[in-house]
């Protein structure tokens, strides 16, 4: 090294890469740090051309900044992802350091001399950090997301063990209620009939019978209900979507709850187009239309009015189920269509039931695609609605 | 001394000379076509400066590369971008998707160049058409609120003159926006007029 550039020496003693080269492009200085980094001692490069022992940088792409900021130009910035390292360097394991460099000019007055200084950075470190912080930083998002649904896995579970509970309890509280104490009645009369059927006329047989006759219609028709949800519960209803027109499905029902209907003096009316073709199953959407009727003809006075109705909403058919009956508070319709909560009421003639019945319908709507929900104000009566998907092509 | 609309004028086409030098390195460093563009230069106060940004930027979240000069004209001079901007103008020079971008001090690292290329070729342009020697400081890259930027630069002051112009960078078929801001200390301002009054008289780019 000359000897008036030993004042740049002091660069030694700094923790950057420092190369100075004059307007000739020729290296002047090499400091230590540059010499670790490179394995290119001082004495074998200063006094050498840059492009020459950097071959990579002979190109326009350096040349003409370089050029620019050793006549007096602003500095000039490399940044490791747009340029491969200046000056090339090695970490122990191989991997090449990224090294961000900016050259910027010098003068120097004492010297009357004008010079670029190549300053550079080691990057390496700093990426190495940032894709650690990012790897760890996504790790732990990934922690994240797999403990979220691992919490809703549970929350999920655990609501469906509730529901199993409560239909367990559901079913108990079927057979120990309204299974037994019918059937218990059932066996009192008939031992009282079989122990004393000497002693009582025709007239009083037929009286002790006539009640029996009622409670086996209701009790065969809770068997029937408890059936069907039970297969339900167990996964052994298979839903067989057809197209078929709802309008037979509601006047069949409808005919055969007539005779019950005109029995309790309720009129029992239809308001419903001559077609409204469906895309469901069957049979569980008869299940439903009977069930609901059935319903009404329990929860109305004689003398009352039952209207079915039907019409075409968006892509649904529509069902509605009017009765002029009792209707319900707020607290009663909430706790309708939910098997956690155990509601049951006595009919206007004192009728049972289990509440089932509304439990299988809304399983039953939801089976199929549909909603089903409930208008009722206490006193005036009440409206059960239910949607069916309607069939793509049928309704023109 | 003030600063009149024909040296905006002839400021406005020295700008325009260093954005065509700025798009040249952008292209060949990137191996895109980059457009570049720097339509309307404008004096404008600090509060002005501060309304501007507060109209027409995420206050919160920029990124600006600074470039400091002093001599016969003193000063800096910024590139300043959303963060969301950056990231873009990063990612079209990088070819990295979106989803790697999570803008760091690597990526910052690449915007200081980029705006460094920029503003080297604007003030450049400025310094070797006025025919003045500038010394620079090395380009310091700042993220913050536009308050914090400018009062992180020393050479900002209340008083001087602040040239506001929206620059467009188009890279393939992404467009970035980004704000080029050239202060002039109040001290350097009669020299800066002289100059461009030296560079009118003698006849302008007509003779360059």
């Amino acid at each position: 090294m000359e000897e008036k550039y030993l004042q740049f020496q002091i660069f030694n003693s700094i923790p950057i890469g420092i190369c100075i080269i004059n307007t000739n492009f020729q290296i002047i200085f090499w400091n230590k740090q540059l010499e670790i980094w490179t394995n290119i001692h001082s004495n074998d490069i200063v006094g050498k051309n840059l492009f020459e022992s950097f071959s990579h940088l002979n190109s326009p792409r350096y040349i003409i900044p370089i050029s620019s900021v050793l006549d007096g130009g602003p500095p000039v910035v490399f940044s490791t992802q747009l340029h491969k390292s200046f000056f090339p360097s090695y970490l122990p394991n191989m991997q090449p350091r990224l090294l961000h460099t900016t050259v910027s000019h010098c003068t120097c007055p004492l010297l009357n001399e004008n010079f670029a200084v190549i300053s550079v950075e080691d990057y390496t470190y700093l990426s190495y950090r940032i894709k650690e912080h990012k790897r760890m930083r996504d790790q732990a998002l990934q922690e994240v997301e797999r403990r979220k649904k691992a919490e809703e896995d549970l929350r999920k579970s655990e609501a469906q063990l509730r529901e199993l509970n409560a239909t367990k309890d559901k079913f108990f509280s079927i057979i120990a209620h309204d299974l037994k104490n019918p059937i218990g009645a059932f066996k009192n009369v008939l031992e009282l009939l079989y122990e004393n059927f000497d002693e009582f006329s025709k007239e009083e047989i037929l009286e002790f019978i006539e009640p029996l006759k009622e409670s086996s219609t209701q009790l065969f028709s809770l068997l029937e209900n408890l059936l069907i949800w039970a297969r339900a519960q167990t996964g052994r209803i298979q839903l067989e979507f057809v197209e078929f027109n709802l309008i037979n499905l509601i006047e069949n029902n409808v005919s055969l709850l007539k005779l019950q209907a005109e029995n309790k003096q309720i009129q029992l009316l239809t308001e419903i187009p001559e077609k409204l073709m469906v895309f469901a199953d069957l049979n569980s959407i008869n299940t439903v239309i009977r069930n609901l009727i059935s319903n009404a003809l329990k929860f109305t006075y004689p003398g009352g009015k039952i209207t079915v109705s039907a019409k075409e909403q968006d892509d649904f058919a529509l069902v509605c189920v009017e009765d002029t009956g009792m209707g319900m508070n707020e607290e009663t319709k909430s706790k309708l269509f939910r098997i956690d909560a155990h509601h049951t009421s006595l009919g206007t003639n004192q009728e049972k039931g289990t509440g089932l019945g509304l439990i299988i319908c809304k399983e039953f709507v939801e089976a199929n695609g549909g909603k089903i929900w409930v208008e009722s104000e206490e006193g005036k009566g009440s409206k059960f609605f239910f949607t069916v998907p309607l069939a793509k092509t049928h309704n023109d | 001394m003030e600063i009149t609309s024909e040296h905006i004028d002839v400021i406005q086409e020295m700008i325009n000379i260093g954005v065509g030098q700025a798009a040249n390195l952008l292209n060949s460093l990137s191996g895109k076509h980059v457009k570049l563009s720097v339509p309307i230069v404008q004096i404008i106060t600090p509060e002005q400066l501060l309304d501007f940004f507060k109209n027409h930027s995420v206050l919160d979240n920029l990124s600006s590369v600074t470039l400091t000069f002093s001599g016969p004209l003193s000063g800096s001079s910024k590139l300043i971008f959303s963060t969301e901007s950056a990231s873009k103008l990063v990612m079209a020079f990088t070819d990295q998707t979106q989803d790697e971008l999570d803008f760091d001090e690597i990526q910052a690292e690449t915007l200081s160049e980029i705006g460094n290329i920029v503003l080297n070729s604007l003030v450049g342009s400025l310094a070797n058409l006025l025919n003045i020697n500038l010394n620079y400081s090395i380009p310091l890259y700042l993220t913050g609120t536009i308050d914090q930027i400018l009062s992180a630069d020393l050479s900002f002051k209340d008083d001087g003159i602040i040239l506001l112009a929206r620059t467009h960078f188009s890279i393939e078929s992404l467009a970035i926006e980004g704000d080029f801001i050239l202060f002039i200390d109040l001290k350097s301002v009669p020299d800066f007029v002289k100059s461009l009054d030296k560079f009118i008289q003698e006849g302008g780019f007509f003779t360059k």
